[in-house]
């Protein structure tokens, strides 16, 4: 990829929406659930937010348009407690305009919001229930 | 020091040749994605997906990118130098150019404060 990063690539962010790659979207919404894990005190990265597809605002005039959404949400949730303003999930273009599927997973239920306690990969009492609700139920 | 982005799409073009030629998962598994492992494990399932992921779980991962660096020792002067560099860039580029970068960065210097 000459001009795009990773993440740009697999969060499907393409200056012309002819661009994004269909496929993309096809394969994550083949998925059966998409379980997205917080840690509340994360302080190692920053925002912890990103964890959920939530992202920092941008500065300026785009935070009107943001400022603007949050009054129109009722579940702010934890996002207004954070020092900068946190564009969740569900406000952000790459969700709202389905650029990987990830509005259509969600909108079928598909996506598991879940906070763990303790900071950045304190695993302890959190993942056991977690990999008995999910993992090899398929099987 | 800091994993270009070519090399991460290589590697993981390696990954799912092997996943891809191990006979027990050709029915798909679930996946669970430690940190970065989680952007990871998402490419893997947004390119390739065979064999196909059921339920993917990731923790802690930076889907959206990081704008910042965790704090680097006071001694740790290429902690410093990466962390000053990485922020150069985050503000004036918040869109995604740096980010793999900026989360290779930050687990070198998170890896070099927990051993100091």
């Amino acid at each position: 990829m000459s001009s795009g990063s990773f993440l740009a690539d697999i969060n499907n962010e393409v200056l012309l929406p002819s661009a994004r790659k269909q496929a993309y979207a096809e394969n994550l919404t083949s998925l059966q659930h998409l379980i997205l894990v917080l840690f509340a005190e994360d302080e190692t990265m920053v925002p912890k937010e990103s964890a959920w597809f939530g992202s920092e605002a941008p500065p300026e005039q785009d935070m009107h348009y943001v400022t603007d959404r949050f009054l129109e949400q009722e579940h702010l949730g934890p996002f207004v407690q954070e020092k900068k303003p946190i564009v969740p999930m569900r406000l952000h273009p790459l969700y709202t305009e389905d650029w990987i599927g990830l509005r259509t997973l969600d909108e079928r239920g598909a996506v598991v919001l879940v906070t763990c306690p303790g900071r950045h990969m304190q695993l302890t009492g959190c993942w056991e229930s977690l990999a008995e609700k999910w993992i090899g139920s398929a099987l | 020091m800091i994993l270009q982005y070519g090399n991460v799409d290589e590697q993981l073009a390696i990954v799912a040749e092997q996943l891809a030629s191990v006979p027990e998962l050709s029915r798909g598994f679930d996946a669970v994605g430690f940190s970065q492992g989680g952007q990871f494990l998402r490419a893997y399932v947004e390119r390739n997906n065979t064999p196909s992921v059921h339920n993917l779980i990731t923790f802690g991962s930076q889907h959206m990118g990081i704008s910042d660096l965790p704090l680097c020792s006071s001694f740790d002067l290429l902690c410093l130098a990466a962390r000053l560099a990485v922020k150069a860039g985050a503000y004036t580029e918040w869109a995604q150019e740096n980010l793999v970068q900026v989360g290779q960065i930050s687990s070198s210097c998170y890896s070099s404060e927990t051993h100091s």
